[in-house]
C-alpha cells in the first residue's frame, strides 16, 4: 500500500492548466522529494494533496482510501499535514501559543473551554520538547511576528511536526532558513521515523541530494520524470528543462 | 400593477445611479465606504442650496450638484481614503462611520434637521395617463435621465481609455500596475466619478426620497445592498439588483404596506446567502 | 521585543483593583448609581461583542439585534406576569443565544464583505420587524409598564439604582471571570488563531466554521443577557435597542477601549459613556461632530485604543 497516491489530477483556473494529469505515488516511510521549475504546479498539487484545492478531475488516495472530497481539516485529522511555503503563521500570538495550539488540536482539546493554557501540562511539555529541538527554546514566549524570518520559518515546520502525522507535506521547508542551519532543520525532519512519510518541494538541489530517496520532477504539471537522485540528475530530459538555470550543487 | 412596476423602476433606477459609484469604489479598491450616502446627501444640499438660494433653474442645479460633489470626493479620496486602501475592514468601517457622523452633524447645523422643501420646475410635475394607468413626470424624467447617464457611462467604460484601464485595474490592479497603468489615478477619477453620479442621485432624489439631515443613515443600507447584491465592482450587477430592489421594495410597500421595508430587507439576506459574492460579482 | 508566557487564571492586582473600584463608586457616588448601571450593562454588551470581533475576527454591524431580542424577551416575559429576575435573565439569554445561532450558520459561510453585510442584514430585518409588529413590542412607543419582582425575593429595583447597580454589576462580574477563563482556554486560543489566519487553521485540522458558530452563539447569548438587564432595570423596552445606531456605537466604545483584551470592552465603555453623558448633555450635535472626528482621528493614529495608549506608555505590549 502506498501511503499517498494520485491518478489523473487535473487543476484549471480557466483557461490555465496548473496541473495536468498528474499520477503520483509516494511509498511508506518515503523520503521523497518533488522538483521542477517555477510555475510548474509543485505548490498547486501540494494544496490539492492537503485538500485546500479540489482538483478538476482525479483522485487522491490516502493509505489505500480515498479522500479526494474530504476537506482540509478532516485529512488532517487522518494524519496528513502540510506546511507553506510563505509562512503562515498567527502574527500576533507567542510561539509557545503557535504550537500549543497544533497540540491542542491535534489532541481534540480544541474545544475545552474551561481549563487556562498554563494548565495544560502535557501539550506544554510536548511543546517545550518540540521548540527545543529545533532550536526555537529562547524564542518561546515570543510574539511570532517580531521574530526574524528564518526562526518563523522554524515555527511554520514546529506546526507541521507537531500534527504528529503520518503523511507530511513540506513546501520548500529551507526557504527563508540561513543556509548554515537548513541543513539541521531538514536533519530534524528526515530524524522522523520511518512510519512517517514525508514529500517535500525544494529548489535546494544540495539538499534535495542530500535527504531524498525519491525525486519526482514535475515540468508544466505533468510528471517528466520519477527515480533516485542520482538517476534524475543524470536524466537527459531534466537536465534540459534546467539549462540556462544557474546549477546550485 | 403596472403603475407599481413603473414606481418601483424609477425608485430603483435613481437608487443604481447612487449606488453604482459605490461599486466601482467596493469593487476597485476594496474599500467598505459606509459614507458614501453623504455624497448623496452633498448632492442634494448643493442642489437645494442653488434652486432656494441662487435661483438656479433646477435642470442646471443638477450638473452643479454632480460637480460640486464630485470635486468634494476628489478631496476627501485624496486626503483621506487613500491612505487607507490597504487596511482593515473593521478601520474602513469604522473611518466611514466617523466621516458619516461628521456629515450628518455638519448638515444638521447648517441646514436643521427637517426635511428640505423641493419644488419642481412646472413642467416636470404632474402626471400623464395611458391606458388607465398614471405615469408621474418626474419618475419618467427620472427614468430618462438615469438611462442616459447609464449610456453614457456603459460607452466610457467600454470605448475610452480611461474605460479600459478601469476595467483593468478591477479586474487585476497588480497586473495592470505592472502595464504602467497609473492605478492611483484611475482610483482619484474613479472615485471622483462615483462620488459625483451620488451627488446627482441626491439631487434627483430629493423628490422621491426626501433630503434631511440623517439621509447618510437612512438609506446607507440601501446603497449597500444594491452593490453587495449585484455584485460589487461591476456595473452591470447593480443596476439588476437596483432595479430589481426597486420593484420589490414598491410592490411591499404597496401591496403589504404592514411589511414595511421588512421585505426588501429579507429579500437582501435571502439573495446573500445564495449568492455571497453578489449576482454579478467577481472573485478575488 | 514583546514577551507573554501562556495564559493562566491567575488575576494581576490591577484587576482586583479595578472591581472593588467598580464596587466602591456605589458608595462613593451614589447620586450616580442609575447612570452606573446603564455603564455597567453596554459595558457586559460590549463584552459581548468583543467576543465577536475581538476573538473571532467577525466585524458585526447588527449585534445589537441580539441585545434587541434579549431586552424584548425579558421585558415580555415580566409584561405577561413572569418577573422573577433571575429566570427571565435566563430566559432571555437562551433565546438571544438560539437567534444568535440561527444567524451564525448565515454569518460564517460568506467572506468578509458578505458577512458585515449579512450582519447588517440582520440587525436592520429585526428593527423592521420590531417596527411593525407594533401591537406585541409597542413599535415606536416601546414596552412600558414593566413591573419586576424583586431580586432574591427581598431586593426591589428602586428608582434609585440601588437594586440595579449592584444586580447588574453581580451578573456583569461573574460574566467576566467566566469569559476571562474561556479567553485563556484552548477554545480560546483557537478563536485567536482564527482571527489571525483563518487559512492556517484547516491545516491544524480545524472546523473554522463550527467554532465561529461557538463563539457568535456565545456573544450573542450575552448580548441578549445585556439587554435583559436593560429592560429590567428601566423598566422600559425601546426600538432603538436594536437599531444600527445602537451596533454602531458598542462597536465604536469597543474598539475605543481595545479589541480582543476584554478589559478593553469595559474601559472604552465607560469613557465613551461618561464623555456622551457629558458631552452630548452640552449638545448632541457638538458631541456627533466630534465623535465623527474623533473616530476618524482614531483610525488613523490610535488604533490600539485606550489599552493600546496605556501599553504604549508601559513599553510594552501584552495581550494581542
Amino acid at each position: 500500500m502506498t501511503a499517498l497516491r494520485t491518478q489523473g489530477i487535473a487543476k484549471r483556473f480557466g483557461a490555465l492548466a496548473a496541473l495536468d494529469g498528474v499520477d503520483l505515488q509516494v511509498a511508506m516511510g518515503a523520503r521523497h522529494a518533488l522538483i521542477g521549475p517555477n510555475g510548474a504546479g509543485k505548490s498547486t498539487l501540494i494544496e490539492v494533496l492537503s485538500g485546500a484545492l479540489v482538483p478538476s478531475a482525479g483522485d487522491v488516495w490516502l493509505h489505500g482510501q480515498r479522500i479526494t472530497g474530504l476537506p482540509q481539516h478532516a485529512r488532517v485529522k487522518r494524519g496528513l499535514t502540510r506546511t507553506f511555503q510563505i509562512t503562515q503563521l498567527f502574527p500576533r500570538l507567542t510561539v509557545i501559543e503557535c504550537v500549543l495550539l497544533a497540540l491542542l488540536e491535534r489532541d481534540g482539546a480544541g474545544w475545552t473551554a474551561w481549563r487556562p493554557l498554563a494548565q495544560c501540562g502535557e501539550q506544554l511539555a510536548e511543546a517545550q520538547a518540540l521548540m527545543k529541538r529545533l532550536g526555537l527554546a529562547d524564542d518561546a514566549r515570543r510574539v511570532v511576528g517580531e521574530l526574524p524570518y528564518g526562526r518563523q520559518r522554524l515555527v511554520e515546520i514546529a506546526l507541521g511536526l507537531a500534527a504528529r502525522p503520518r503523511v507530511l507535506l513540506l513546501d520548500e521547508p529551507a526557504a527563508g532558513i540561513p543556509s548554515g542551519e537548513s541543513t539541521d532543520v531538514l536533519a530534524v525532519v528526515a530524524a522522523l521515523p520511518r512510519d512517517v512519510t514525508i514529500l517535500f518541494i525544494e529548489h535546494d538541489m544540495d539538499l534535495v541530494f542530500r535527504f531524498a530517496e525519491r525525486v519526482t520532477v514535475l515540468v508544466a504539471g505533468r510528471i517528466l520524470a520519477e527515480g533516485p537522485p542520482d538517476e534524475i540528475a543524470r536524466d537527459e530530459r531534466v537536465r534540459a528543462v534546467y539549462l540556462g538555470v544557474e546549477e546550485r550543487a | 400593477m403596472i403603475g407599481v412596476l413603473f414606481d418601483g423602476l424609477a425608485y430603483g433606477a435613481l437608487l443604481f445611479l447612487v449606488s453604482v459609484g459605490l461599486s466601482v469604489t467596493m469593487g476597485l479598491m476594496n474599500f467598505v465606504n459606509l459614507a458614501h450616502g453623504a455624497f448623496a446627501m452633498a448632492g442634494g444640499y448643493v442642489c437645494a442650496v442653488a434652486m432656494t438660494r441662487w435661483g438656479v433653474p433646477f435642470l442646471a442645479a443638477l450638473p452643479l450638484a454632480f460637480l460640486v460633489t464630485a470635486l468634494l470626493g476628489a478631496l476627501l479620496e485624496r486626503t483621506l481614503y487613500r491612505r487607507l486602501y490597504g487596511a482593515s475592514q473593521l478601520d474602513q468601517v469604522l473611518f466611514s462611520i466617523g466621516l458619516t457622523f461628521v456629515a450628518i452633524a455638519a448638515a444638521t447645523w447648517a441646514f436643521g434637521a427637517g426635511q428640505q422643501p423641493m419644488r419642481l420646475p412646472g413642467f416636470l410635475r404632474g402626471q400623464w395617463t395611458l391606458a388607465g394607468t398614471d405615469f408621474g413626470v418626474y419618475r419618467a424624467f427620472l427614468l430618462a435621465t438615469v438611462a442616459v447617464v447609464s449610456g453614457a457611462l456603459a460607452l466610457m467604460v467600454a470605448r475610452t481609455r480611461f474605460g479600459a484601464r478601469l476595467r483593468a485595474a478591477v479586474d487585476d490592479g497588480v497586473a495592470a500596475r505592472g502595464l504602467g497603468i497609473d492605478v492611483d489615478r484611475v482610483f482619484s477619477v474613479a472615485f471622483a466619478l462615483g462620488s459625483g453620479l451620488a451627488g446627482l442621485g441626491g439631487a434627483l432624489g430629493i423628490e422621491v426620497l426626501g433630503l434631511d439631515a440623517s439621509f447618510p443613515l437612512k438609506f446607507m443600507v440601501y446603497f449597500l445592498l444594491v452593490v453587495v447584491v449585484g455584485g460589487a465592482g461591476s456595473v452591470r450587477g447593480p443596476l439588476v439588483a437596483a432595479l430589481l430592489l426597486g420593484v420589490v421594495d414598491v410592490a411591499g410597500k404597496y401591496y403589504v404596506p404592514q411589511a414595511g421595508a421588512f421585505g426588501i430587507y429579507a429579500a437582501m439576506v435571502v439573495l446573500l446567502v445564495a449568492f455571497p459574492h453578489g449576482l454579478f460579482g467577481r472573485r478575488h | 521585543m514583546t514577551q507573554r508566557a501562556p495564559a493562566d487564571a491567575c488575576w494581576h492586582w490591577a484587576e482586583m483593583v479595578f472591581w472593588l473600584a467598580a464596587l466602591a463608586a456605589f458608595f462613593v457616588f451614589p447620586g450616580y448609581r442609575v447612570l452606573g448601571s446603564q455603564v455597567l450593562i453596554v459595558a457586559l454588551f460590549a463584552l459581548s461583542l468583543d467576543i465577536v470581533l475581538g476573538f473571532a475576527g467577525i466585524v458585526s454591524l447588527g449585534h445589537a439585534a441580539f441585545f434587541g431580542v434579549g431586552a424584548y424577551t425579558a421585558g415580555l416575559l415580566a409584561l405577561h406576569g413572569w418577573n422573577e429576575p433571575f429566570s427571565g435573565l435566563v430566559a432571555a439569554t437562551a433565546l438571544a443565544g438560539l437567534a444568535g445561532f440561527a444567524v451564525s450558520w448565515l454569518v460564517v459561510r460568506g467572506e468578509d464583505l458578505a458577512r458585515l453585510m449579512v450582519t447588517l442584514g440582520v440587525g436592520v430585518l429585526l428593527y423592521e420587524a420590531a417596527n411593525r409588529a407594533a401591537p406585541i413590542t409597542g413599535g415606536v412607543d416601546g414596552l412600558s409598564g414593566i413591573a419586576m419582582g424583586k431580586v432574591f425575593g427581598i431586593y426591589a429595583f428602586d428608582l434609585g439604582g440601588r437594586t440595579a447597580y449592584l444586580y447588574s454589576l453581580g451578573v456583569l462580574f461573574l460574566v467576566f471571570a467566566a469569559l476571562r477563563r474561556v479567553a485563556a482556554s484552548p477554545f480560546g486560543l483557537s478563536l485567536q488563531g482564527i482571527r489571525e489566519n483563518p487559512r492556517r487553521m484547516p491545516a491544524l485540522g480545524v472546523a473554522v466554521r463550527t467554532r465561529l458558530v461557538a463563539a457568535f452563539t456565545l456573544g450573542a447569548a450575552i448580548a441578549g443577557l445585556a439587554g435583559a438587564l436593560l429592560a429590567q432595570t428601566t423598566q422600559f423596552v425601546g426600538l432603538d435597542t436594536l437599531g444600527f445606531p445602537r451596533s454602531a456605537e458598542v462597536l465604536i466604545m469597543l474598539v475605543l477601549g481595545g479589541v480582543g483584551r476584554l478589559y478593553g470592552a469595559l474601559l472604552g465603555t465607560a469613557a465613551f459613556m461618561i464623555a456622551q453623558d457629558t458631552l452630548a448633555g452640552i449638545d448632541p450635535l457638538y458631541w456627533q461632530f466630534w465623535l465623527g472626528v474623533a473616530l476618524v482621528a482614531f483610525v488613523f493614529f490610535a488604533r490600539g485604543g485606550i489599552l493600546g495608549a496605556i501599553d504604549a506608555l508601559r513599553g510594552t505590549r501584552r495581550r494581542p
